[in-house]
């Protein structure tokens, strides 16, 4: 680029910069991982706070629609967690490793 | 060797979009010359326009999605440059009037017959003349490039590089006599 007969050739050697400067993108790198950060940070309060006003909004309906959906399992409740309780035994035993032959 | 040595650079910004931090680290290590050098042939110090720089790739980071393809990667962040070098400029304009505005002090004149360093000739080009020379006979930019990288008619351009030119080798030949 720097012609040496180009009358201007001062100029351009005068005010180029290096061709590799690492300090100089590390510096970029850095700001760039900084901004990223931020912006993360940002995304995921801004997730928190929506999911919060929702739960909000909606926690006295959800509350009712629970207990709706509940209800016809409520004379059952202790018949289906022994059931639960037993099937998951039964899966543990199954799954358990095979005593070594003696 | 560096990560993205052999890709071309829009395949490193399409990389680069879809989160791949070499491919970006890369764009900067090909182009942080071309843009720190045109940012201090702009204007201000060597420090001044590295913060700028840094500040493009930043920017240029931020709006990779603004990217079409339609002007090279480097013309694309020199412009980038050129605004935040415009945008700089216009604010320290503001602070150095409400400065001499409070303290009754006007700008000194330049005197005419100084005798000029290479970079001081170059800065008494005005902006737009000084950013078109930069580009165009700095760093090789065609004149359709450096319009659509500052945002000028062609013929400006054109005119701008001329003059520009012939200006500044009037401006050296003086300093040396």
């Amino acid at each position: 680029m720097a012609d040496p007969r180009d009358p201007l050739a001062a100029v351009w050697a005068a005010t180029e910069a290096p061709a590799r400067d690492l300090a100089f993108e590390l510096a970029v790198e850095e700001a760039i991982a900084r901004r990223r950060l931020a912006l993360d940070a940002v995304t995921l309060a801004a997730v928190v706070a929506v999911a919060g006003l929702i739960a909000w909004l909606a926690g006295p309906r959800l509350a009712v629609f629970a207990e709706a959906l509940a209800a016809p399992f409520a004379q059952s409740g202790s018949l289906i967690v022994v059931s639960m309780v037993l099937a998951g035994l039964a899966v543990w035993w199954l799954q358990a490793p095979p005593e070594p032959e003696r | 060797m560096h990560p993205g040595a052999t890709a071309t650079d829009e395949d490193l910004v399409r990389a680069a979009r879809e989160g791949a931090r070499a491919a970006f680290q890369a764009l900067v290590a090909r182009h942080q010359q071309a843009v720190r050098s045109f940012l201090r042939r702009a204007g201000g110090g060597a420090a001044d326009a590295d913060d700028l720089a840094q500040e493009t790739f930043i920017a240029a980071w931020s709006g990779l999605w603004r990217f079409d393809g339609r002007s090279s990667v480097r013309s694309w962040l020199c412009g980038i440059a050129w605004r935040k070098h415009l945008s700089q400029a216009r604010s320290r304009a503001r602070s150095r009037v409400r400065e001499a505005t409070d303290e009754g002090l006007a700008e000194a004149p330049a005197t005419p017959d100084a005798r000029l360093d290479v970079t001081a000739a170059l800065m008494r080009l005005p902006e737009d003349q000084r950013a078109a020379v930069a580009l165009c006979l700095g760093a090789d930019f065609t004149h359709a490039e450096a319009a659509a990288t500052l945002g000028l008619p062609l013929g400006t351009i054109k005119s701008h590089v001329q003059r520009g030119r012939a200006k500044l080798e009037a401006l050296l030949g003086g300093g040396d006599g």
